[in-house]
């Protein structure tokens, strides 16, 4: 009964288009190469409710992610097809973190506020930080060894700072003035962090660590960024928005609007690739859009695949022969939770 | 229309609708004018994981499917559609099995530690372990010298002895790790896919000389099948995804055709003079060799997502079936799949 459920709510839109697309990808005859083919389904056994956001472990191959509505982190193994192990007792996990210098992963928990470490190799928890309100995304600066974590709501909303050798938390966190971070990016050539700030008036901040300054980008009335990506190469920032869907690219150095394309609806994930030039916009209304980039300034669709309804956040990496994008399909009526793996084509 | 037969009209379209997604999700309809009819399916009910390559033992019909997601080499008789065992003991991400017709033994490569664990084929018992130094991999019986190849690490052949389960000096070191190779029967030579590098290497056997291949339309290149009468090597590359037929007399490519994505797998039918790529993507590519120069793509058969290891064996008592390894989905566990192959 796989596709059942998105089946279901399908007819219950009333949308005989929509119910063809989840039955295309069954189809046998390919026209055009698609961007992605679906050739891998990892079952999760036992991963109830939403899935959060993904780090990898590059060495081990192995994903890990947030099982949100499961408190649960759960680690694949790419190239054994299977769940490893489940770290329990967390509280609604949404960012996590490999840290391979140390082997730590690093787990933001919505409920409690509390970020945990724990040990990649025993899985044993080593460290808790209190963040106070609903700590979020989680991302890595390997120079400068430091995590940051999206955290707070309105007027405390803030990016925190850890040390990642110590993994003591660092003083110095930057006030956004208000409204909860959600995806952030880092530059890694300077010295800028991109915010998207929904609940600060839907728009996106660059925050500058040296001069602690923060610049606020509207988004041309689009609200609900969620997402974000980042090609640092062509200064280039890739924003998600839900209302209406939206993929928006950004000047990093003037916050200017270069281009703004339709994608996927209800997305929480999008990766850029800077080899291949596009972007993957992961959407919960079942679709996964990808876009090529002809130059920084222009951009096209170059499809859209049918995942499954409520997969909206995945991760991109290549493995040793060809690039993957894996998206978490969560459990839906009387179907369990699945890993799926989407094969990119050149 | 009145509303009455409207509603009535939809149920039914409803109905069929609902039958059909759970249809597909049993097992495609077959065609029975196909090129493979599917004609059995055997559960695994509790292997989870990623199937790697299989072993058929042509006599028994009993068939050892290697599980590297489950340290496991699952033992199947194929006639009675049953499992009837699964070797657990002593392996560490098993990648192929070779069976030894002659000593009735099988040898399991081990990416985990980098062995080949020799075992007896009825009672499973563990008999040799024979060394690699890491990643034994592909593993290819040469029943005229009583020697098996072994593919592993960075890479080479190695060989071992399958009397006494001796290595033999010699290893063919190709810079690479080798993904699939075959032996020529009647030639001394070794043909053996380099993905990382995407070429192919061929060696000789006799004057342990090594020539590369360089593949310059599509790389990548994991399974391969020789048709040694017709002189002709083939070739799935995934990037892109293509079908590849080599002259093994000059190394030219003859023949490209649009491939199956995320292959691992792909077998020559010499009888009906066909090649069979499963693709991960959930079909079974078939070609259609009509003569040594001319090929063309004739079915592509709905398998499962993710299934992408299979064997063909030639005739296993009276059919000659292509088995398919279907990995543990989240609500269905794992099955080999029997497909028949017709004209």
């Amino acid at each position: 009964m796989k596709r059942f459920g998105i089946f279901c709510v399908a007819v219950l839109l009333g949308g005989t288009a929509f119910s063809n697309l989840s039955f295309s990808q069954r189809t046998p005859v390919s026209k055009a190469s698609p961007p992605l083919r679906l050739i891998q389904e990892i079952p999760l056994p036992g991963v109830q409710g939403r899935i959060d956001h993904f780090s990898v472990d590059a060495e081990r191959e192995r994903l890990i992610f947030s099982a949100l509505g499961n408190n649960t982190v759960e680690i694949v193994s790419l190239f054994a097809g299977k769940v490893v192990h489940s770290i329990p007792g967390l509280d609604g996990p949404q960012g996590v973190l490999y840290v391979p210098e140390n082997d730590r992963i690093v787990v933001a928990n919505s409920g409690d506020g509390k970020v945990k470490v724990f040990n990649g190799t025993s899985f044993d928890l080593v460290k808790t930080l209190d963040f106070g309100k609903d700590p979020d995304n989680v991302r890595y600066d390997p120079l400068a060894k430091k995590i940051y974590v999206g955290y707070g709501e309105d007027e405390t909303g803030a990016i925190g700072i850890i040390d990642a050798t110590t993994y003591e938390r660092l003083s110095g966190d930057y006030n956004l003035g208000g409204g909860h971070p959600e995806s952030f990016q880092l530059e890694t050539s300077g010295p800028k962090i991109f915010v998207n700030d929904p609940d600060g008036g839907n728009v996106t901040l660059a925050i500058d660590r040296k001069t602690r300054t923060i610049s606020k980008w509207q988004l041309n009335g689009n609200r609900f960024n969620f997402p974000m990506a980042l090609d640092e190469r062509d200064h280039r920032l890739f924003v998600g928005t839900r209302r209406p869907s939206k993929l928006i690219a950004l000047s990093t150095e003037t916050g200017n609007i270069v281009a703004t394309l339709t994608c996927a609806g209800d997305t929480d994930d999008m990766y850029y690739d800077p080899h291949s030039r596009r972007v993957y916009v992961i959407g919960g209304e079942g679709m996964i859009s990808i876009f090529n980039q002809k130059d920084a300034d222009h951009y096209e669709m170059r499809g859209t695949i049918p995942s499954s309804i409520g997969a909206r956040t995945g991760f991109y990496f290549p493995t040793h022969d060809t690039d993957r994008l894996y998206v978490a399909v969560p459990s839906h009526a009387g179907q369990s939770a699945e890993l799926w793996v989407y094969e990119v084509q050149d | 229309m009145t509303t009455r037969k409207l509603g009535a009209a939809c149920l039914a379209v409803l109905v069929a609708l609902i039958v059909r997604a759970g249809a597909q999700e049993q097992a495609p309809s077959n065609d029975e004018f196909a090129p493979l009819v599917l004609v059995r399916i055997i559960p695994m009910p509790d292997v989870q994981g990623r199937f790697d390559h299989m072993a058929v033992d042509n006599k028994t019909g009993r068939l050892y499917a290697a599980n590297y997601g489950n340290d496991s080499v699952e033992v199947l008789e194929v006639q009675r559609g049953k499992r009837v065992h699964s070797i657990q003991l002593e392996l560490s991400k098993p990648q192929m099995v070779a069976y030894i017709p002659e000593s009735n033994r099988i040898v399991v490569s081990n990416e985990g530690d980098g062995s080949c664990k020799i075992f007896d084929a009825d009672t499973y018992k563990l008999i040799d372990t024979v060394k690699f130094s890491e990643d034994a991999d592909q593993l290819r019986y040469d029943p005229v010298t009583k020697r098996v190849y072994v593919g592993y690490g960075d890479g080479a052949i190695g060989m071992f002895d399958a009397t006494t389960n001796k290595r033999i000096a010699g290893d063919f070191e190709l810079g690479a790790h080798p993904e699939s190779f075959q032996l020529e029967e009647k030639g001394s030579r070794i043909f053996v896919n380099l993905a990382s590098v995407s070429q192919i290497a061929v060696i000789d056997r006799n004057t342990h000389k090594i020539e590369k291949w360089k593949l310059e339309e599509a790389g990548t290149n994991f399974p391969m099948a020789l048709d040694e009468e017709h002189h002709r090597l083939f070739v799935a590359a995934r990037r892109p995804a293509r079908l590849l037929v080599l002259n093994t007399d000059s190394g030219k490519v003859i023949a490209s055709l649009p491939g199956a994505a995320d292959t691992d797998d792909m077998a020559y039918d010499a009888t009906r003079r066909r090649i069979y790529v499963p693709s991960g993507e959930g079909f079974i590519f078939v070609y259609q060799q009509i003569d040594a120069d001319r090929y063309q793509r004739i079915d592509k058969i709905p398998s499962a997502i993710g299934a992408r290891t299979s064997a063909y064996y030639g005739q296993v008592g009276k059919h000659n079936s292509l088995y398919l390894a279907i990995p543990g989905r989240s609500n269905r566990g794992a099955e080999l799949w029997v497909y028949e192959t017709r004209d």
